[in-house]
């Protein structure tokens, strides 16, 4: 079955595409995973991002930001992945936390901080959408089956038609990866990939692009 | 590091044992789904539930509920799985939708009904465990992929410390129930066995064989 999406009432929601997470320096590489296959979902986005600048579909991004001390990293930090708080993991105010320069975010764009995988989660992502009567929105980022889809199961609980995009998403499992890509269209979104998404838009990039 | 629990502040939440989905005659049977893949999680969850009364840990039920019209469906029945519809899935009143009669839960145990995978979206769970100042929550039901992990995804994320019991879920495919228990172990939960609940409880295993 075909789920529409057209340009209108639609955002673009690209996740924790951050230096900590895309970056050969950054924390996810110190802690040893495989930080190539997050970068991978950069040429994709990027094209998405380009292409929703050209359908003046807004963009949302969301950045995983923890205080300096990690006051706020409650169980996730303290007990189930202490090592990031070694690492320093997207501490606020530092390079790791930065959205990739490669992203090219503008001033126009919206910015949600969030310190939980979902980007719903006591963040004002929710109000923004709604406050812009956007009801599909289109994700993409990484980690797949941590941040992404913890954010695209909020998404479609709460009947935002949700799109995920395969083509740029990135994780550091393949069978993780993979898998969660099958779980979100099995109950929360539909698939698709970046082409799909620029001709449901009616937008076409320069070959550059 | 081995997050730890015992019996104090201590809630244990069965996921979604109802007919529609453990039993032949159930709608999960009648979408030709294989039910018996779900009734599995019932022994668990029964030896769970005894061996909770055994300790005092409150039991609390959720029960996946729809408006017998489908009007609180939204994008999940109406765009992603219309089958669901089709089949009257758990609609509010019917045999379908009713706790199995051997996990009956008992006049003072709390039911969250839900009409979303995650029991944190719109419903009083959150406020019931706050009252109760629960920290801890040990989980079984079905099916682990969807319902179970996108609750213990929503527990982990508001810091409450999840163990998730991995011979008391039940999943339909056997590649989404192995990354299920691999995800949730990998930041947003313990994966433990019920024997390793029922030690931590300090309940002989003679009483919940």
């Amino acid at each position: 079955m075909t789920i529409k999406l057209g340009k209108e009432n639609c955002a673009l929601i690209v996740v924790d595409m951050q230096n900590g997470f895309l970056d050969g320096k950054g924390s996810m590489a110190q802690l040893g995973f495989a930080w190539e296959k997050l970068a991978a979902a950069s040429p994709g986005v990027q094209r998405l991002v380009a292409g929703a600048r050209k359908a003046k579909v807004p963009i949302f991004w969301t950045r995983y930001v923890y205080e300096p001390d990690f006051r706020d990293g409650g169980v996730q930090i303290e007990e189930i992945m202490p090592m990031m708080k070694d690492v320093k993991l997207c501490v606020a105010g530092t390079w790791d936390a930065e959205i990739h320069p490669d992203m090219k975010t503008e001033d126009s764009d919206t910015i949600i901080d969030k310190n939980r995988p979902s980007s719903f989660y006591a963040t004002r992502l929710e109000s923004y959408l709604r406050a812009q009567g956007i009801e599909n929105v289109v994700v993409c980022g990484v980690t797949t089956n941590i941040c992404v889809e913890t954010t695209v199961r909020d998404a479609s609980q709460r009947d935002f038609r949700t799109f995920v995009v395969r083509d740029a998403v990135g994780e550091v499992d393949d069978f993780r990866g993979q898998t969660a890509l099958k779980a979100m269209e099995y109950l929360f979104a539909r698939v698709l990939n970046v082409n799909e998404v620029l001709d449901e838009w009616g937008v076409e990039l320069s070959n550059a692009a | 590091m081995t997050m730890e629990f015992g019996r104090d502040k201590t809630a244990l939440v069965v996921v979604d044992m109802q007919n529609s989905y453990c039993r032949a005659g159930g709608r999960i049977e009648k979408l030709g789904f294989p039910f018996e893949r779900l009734a599995a999680a019932e022994p668990g969850c029964i030896r769970l539930v005894a061996a909770a009364r055994k300790a005092g840990v409150p039991v609390i039920y959720t029960q996946y509920v729809y408006q017998p019209d489908f009007k609180d469906g939204g994008f999940i029945v109406n765009e992603i799985m219309p089958a669901l519809k089709d089949v009257g899935l758990c609609a509010l009143g019917s045999w379908d939708a009713e706790i199995l009669e051997t996990l009956a839960p008992g006049p003072n145990d709390a039911v969250i009904q839900k009409n979303r995978p995650s029991a944190f979206y719109s419903t009083q769970l959150e406020s019931v465990l706050a009252a109760m100042k629960i920290k801890n929550l040990v989980f079984c039901g079905v099916t682990t992929n969807m319902c179970v992990e996108t609750t213990v995804r929503d527990a982990c994320q508001r810091d409450f410390r999840c163990f998730v019991v991995s011979d008391a879920v039940g999943e339909i495919d056997d590649d989404r129930a192995e990354v299920a228990l691999m995800t949730m172990g990998f930041f947003f939960a313990r994966v433990l066995t019920a024997d390793e609940v029922f030690e931590s409880w300090k309940v002989p295993l003679s009483n919940v064989a």
